[in-house]
């Protein structure tokens, strides 16, 4: 049995926590083994996982089908559900609280990450690290808000969700403007702050232009290969290639409809074994989506 | 995030939540992957990452 520890490049824990006071009759606190929850401290410890890249996803759902069955049409799927980065930075904001809420009520066992001596501190204990990651740079109105949000903790930048955004264009662009020139500072920035840089997300001509920009390696926190499987949200080779030159890595992920037709573990591996045999395995990691990843109702599959 | 409708219907059938990662592992060493390879993508890749920025 292989049981080594865990980095988790992507959890939605606080999207998870905030949206589930809606269901305030069934909702349970974060260390408390919840049945059918896809994380929780019990199943951290059980995991072995030493630190979570914990997302701060700010975009609030809303009632938009036109834009809904844009991207819908891109999953395969249609669905009028939709999302808008309005209102981003309060939203981002609470959620950074959580991360900071979670860190003060369970202190004995989670910690936020603000420096990599925290990292040697959890991977030598029972700790688990929570690092602090934007999914996408919308909160910022400019690129000087990253010093305010490494303040606050925040150590990892999306420079999009699925939306465009005047950093940089995102996996579902409509036209690939790749990095912006604020974009272009925004990684320097990030780069010199020491906030890692993390290309899920965004365009092929968004990684591309990151990946000649960045000094310091880089995450595709969580996404999976055209290679195996054609999808928006996948990576093809020559990123992949220039990821291996950048000394970063992707976090292969259990979204479903990037590992295949039949999503399961064996699937899943073929997305590694297709990386490891045409870029060796030092870009290769772990990002699930857990908590970020919707469920069906049991029985409705 | 994949957590849109359109995007993500459940976890992997046989993965469904992170109290469970090791059978992950376990999948990629029935598939013959190194025990040094699967170190790497636990947690030693992500680890010289984090070493790189944060440092």
């Amino acid at each position: 049995m292989v049981n080594y520890p865990i980095i988790d490049l992507h959890e939605d824990i606080a999207y998870h926590l905030m949206g589930s006071g809606r269901l305030e009759e069934e909702f349970q606190d974060f260390d408390v083994d919840v049945p059918d929850r896809q994380s929780d401290i019990p199943k951290l410890i059980r995991g072995n996982v030493k630190v979570v890249f914990s997302a701060v996803f700010p975009i609030h759902d809303t009632y938009n089908p036109m834009i809904g069955e844009r991207i819908s049409s891109g999953y395969g799927t249609r669905s009028i559900k939709s999302y808008t980065p309005a209102a981003s930075k309060l939203i981002g904001l609470e959620m950074i609280k959580i991360y900071l809420i979670l860190a003060k009520r369970f202190g004995n066992r989670l910690r936020i990450i603000e420096n990599y001596s925290d990292i040697e501190q959890v991977m030598n204990s029972d700790l688990i690290g929570l690092l602090i990651s934007l999914e996408g740079a919308d909160v910022l109105d400019d690129i000087y808000d990253l010093l305010l949000l490494h303040r606050l903790g925040v150590r990892a930048l999306g420079i999009t969700w699925n939306f465009d955004n005047r950093y940089g264009a995102s996996c579902f662009t409509r036209k690939d403007y790749g990095l912006t020139a604020d974009g272009e500072e925004l990684v320097k920035l990030a780069n010199e702050l020491g906030i890692i840089i993390d290309l899920s997300h965004a365009s092929r001509n968004t990684m591309i232009d990151v990946l000649n920009t960045s000094k310091k390696p880089v995450v595709i926190s969580h996404a999976n290969v055209q290679g195996v499987h054609k999808h928006l949200r996948n990576i093809d080779d020559e990123v992949l290639e220039l990821l291996v030159r950048n000394h970063g890595v992707i976090g292969v992920t259990m979204i479903p409809s990037t590992i295949g037709p039949r999503p399961n573990t064996d699937s899943l591996v073929r997305h590694v074994l297709y990386i490891r045999e045409r870029f060796g395995p030092d870009i290769i990691a772990i990002g699930t989506d857990f908590l970020g990843i919707e469920k069906t109702p049991r029985g409705l599959n | 995030m994949g957590r849109t409708s359109w995007e993500s219907r459940k976890p992997p059938e046989d993965l469904t939540n992170i109290g469970e990662i090791a059978k992950f592992l376990n999948k990629l060493a029935e598939y013959g992957m190194s025990d040094s390879d699967i170190r790497k993508i636990a947690f030693e890749n992500a680890l010289r990452v984090l070493r790189n920025n944060l440092s």
